[in-house]
């Protein structure tokens, strides 16, 4: 955040600006759409699942259109990421700022509560539709019946994103000698659930499935619970994927030095926090556009 | 194999080993080369003091795909014709940040 609100700062060349959105965008002078904007932002940040298409519809009343909606929630989703990678692995920061800081809270509840099941019968969802934004559809349609279609249909406004976006998926789901596949698909499911991101719990079941996984398996880790019988090892990825989704600026240099001393080096650790970062993007860009599921109800 | 040398007296960028420009050898070269490249037209505010790589991008430099991948599509949702207008950007990503806590 100190380095966009530098950045925001160079960009308005109101430095008042960029000082009152760093503290509370509320109290911020701003224009009506660029308010909406941003409480829409925050909650893509911290309650993904609790948006609705109301919200959506209200950008698009206040003058956005589907294209600029599209790149608020990419922007917003992409920053997630960024977000997750810089306080899991400590990123220090190397700009000098003029602006004053924030105290960042040592820890705290999540900003919502895991308690409730994540995920339950996703079979059950009957969308017609593809998403609450309209696209341009481009022939061939990318990906195929094994792969969330309607998650790269819906960037069909920014074809590059998209096209990177697929790439990027997959890349994070091949395994290593570090993160097998399997493993790779287990937490993706579970940090989906932890999301209650529906659309992306689906599409990290199939593969999960595929790869030896038991139904039963599946079920408990789309309920946001870590597996059963992990080893201490083991634990340590789920809880490392955990702290990531719900409170990411809590870890610290002691939760990776664990992970190094249970047998994981820097490359596993890099690999590790970028997958469990890599789904706080593709949960919110599926939620926060209201990407439906490719398959029927029955 | 790239190898890295911060010197003892200057902070580590963060918990696990960075590549930073100077020591780069390979895809990890030639993607902080094309960065650089793509990086001579956006404002000069996003150059950091040392001229090496922003911490943040560093971070991914063991895993240079993952680099590209992540990067790149930031480049495309941030830098296209269809981009949000750059302050409007800049006021996304910091309310993104504020409400994760995120310091950096």
């Amino acid at each position: 955040m100190s380095a966009h609100a530098e950045f925001l700062r160079a960009a308005s060349n109101n430095k008042d600006l960029a000082s009152q959105i760093k503290a509370d965008f509320r109290k911020a002078s701003l224009s009506q759409r660029d308010f909406r904007m941003l409480e829409f932002v925050e909650k893509l940040t911290l309650f993904p699942a609790l948006l609705l298409e109301t919200d959506v519809k209200l950008l698009r009343q206040i003058g956005f259109s589907d294209s600029e909606i599209l790149h608020i929630v990419l922007g917003s989703a992409h920053f997630n990421y960024l977000n997750r990678m810089a306080d899991g692995l400590g990123i220090q920061f190397e700009y000098k700022s003029g602006i004053e800081e924030f105290k960042v809270p040592a820890s705290g509840q999540p900003a919502e509560s895991p308690a409730e099941p994540a995920v339950r019968h996703v079979k059950s969802i009957p969308n017609p539709t593809v998403a609450w934004i309209h696209f341009p559809e481009i022939s061939p349609a990318p990906g195929n019946a094994n792969e969330p279609v309607n998650l790269y249909r819906v960037m069909g406004d920014n074809p590059a994103a998209r096209n990177l976006a697929r790439d990027w998926r997959t890349y994070q789901l091949t395994g290593t000698p570090a993160l097998t596949a399997r493993r790779r698909a287990e937490l993706a499911l579970f940090i989906s659930a932890l999301n209650r991101c529906d659309y992306s719990a689906y599409w990290f079941t199939q593969p999960l499935r595929q790869l030896g996984a038991t139904a039963e398996e599946c079920d408990r880790l789309a309920r946001g619970q870590k597996p059963e019988q992990l080893s201490g090892s083991e634990q340590l990825l789920f809880e490392h994927a955990e702290r990531l989704t719900q409170q990411p600026w809590t870890t610290r240099e002691s939760h990776i030095e664990s992970l190094r001393q249970a047998g994981m080096n820097d490359h596993g650790i890099l690999q590790l926090t970028m997958l469990c970062s890599y789904l706080s993007f593709e949960n919110r860009v599926a939620l926060g556009l209201g990407v439906a599921l490719e398959i029927s109800s029955d | 194999m790239e190898t890295q040398s911060t010197p003892e007296s200057q902070p580590r960028p963060g918990w696990i080993r960075m590549i930073g420009i100077s020591d780069a050898q390979g895809p990890l070269k030639e993607l902080y080369a094309q960065m650089k490249s793509r990086g001579g037209s956006r404002p000069a505010v996003y150059n950091t003091p040392t001229g090496d790589a922003p911490n943040i991008v560093r971070s991914h430099s063991l895993e240079p795909e993952g680099l590209r991948l992540a990067f790149g599509i930031s480049t495309a949702i941030h830098w296209s014709e269809k981009s949000l207008p750059w302050v409007q950007r800049e006021m996304l990503n910091t309310v993104t940040s504020r409400a994760n806590n995120c310091f950096y």
